[in-house]
């Protein structure tokens, strides 16, 4: 099974050091597949915290954000946008008639998992799982979608 | 060789000093799978036998020791604004 970590993952475990999310890095039994979503928005963060001006803490742990990110994960050797886009569009049609309000990056994040297959989405985030539980069980996916990282803390 | 429950979930393994000299490979395969076992001389417990960590663990270990300290900047906040804001093509 493949695994992907997505930004809601990442920032519980590194940015707010949540128990779960670290347990889960921790238990990763090698590099994750690298979303350029996940990437963009980690990188949107520290943009942000920068032009802000939120303080060298601030920018020091989104900073640190992504090069875990960078480190814990590998990009895929094929990346095919025609097959994602593909993704991209059927998720969104699916959202639209199931009345799931998950956002654009996620419903990205979700095609790209659906392009590599056998792929598990690990987010703290409850609507983008709950897309992911839906499309596991419309499409009878074997593997599911995603998994919700408990974030107790 | 004797086991027994520390806990609900963990089980403990002892090795007497003249099973490991006897069956050394058998014992390191168990604390290998185990994730450690503990030796025993005379009926009290000397020493631990661990396996190494990967080096795939080493990495992620390295990766999280070295990270600065925990600062909640808001950014779980912003992500769900951002989501929000870009569920507007959703019919």
């Amino acid at each position: 099974m493949n695994i992907i970590l997505d930004t809601s993952a990442m920032i519980a475990a590194i940015e707010r050091r949540n128990d779960e999310s670290v347990a889960l890095l921790r238990s990763l039994e090698g590099p994750t597949i690298r979303s350029v979503f996940v990437d963009g928005e980690l990188a949107a963060g520290v943009e942000t915290a920068t032009m802000r001006r939120l303080g060298k803490p601030a920018i020091a742990i989104r900073e640190a954000t992504a090069t875990a990110y960078a480190r814990l994960s590998e990009t895929p050797e094929r990346w095919t946008a025609d097959v994602i886009a593909s993704h991209f569009g059927w998720l969104t049609a699916h959202c639209s008639i199931n009345q799931l309000k998950v956002g654009q990056n996620d419903r990205w994040i979700l095609a790209e998992a659906m392009t590599h297959g056998s792929t598990t989405i690990y987010t703290a985030d409850s609507a983008m799982n709950a897309l992911g539980t839906s499309v596991t069980k419309t499409m009878n996916l074997s593997t599911d979608l995603t998994s919700l990282v408990a974030t107790s803390r | 060789m004797q086991s027994c429950s520390a806990t609900v979930a963990v089980v403990t393994t002892r090795v007497g000093i003249r099973e490991l000299r006897n069956n050394t490979s058998s014992v390191i395969e168990q604390a290998t799978q185990l994730g450690e076992v503990i030796i025993t001389s005379n009926g009290e417990d000397v020493a631990i036998l661990k396996p190494l960590a990967s080096a795939w663990s080493r990495t992620v270990d390295t990766i999280l020791n070295g990270l600065p300290d925990p600062v909640d900047t808001g950014w779980a906040d912003e992500l769900a604004a951002d989501d929000a804001q870009s569920i507007e093509d959703l019919a």
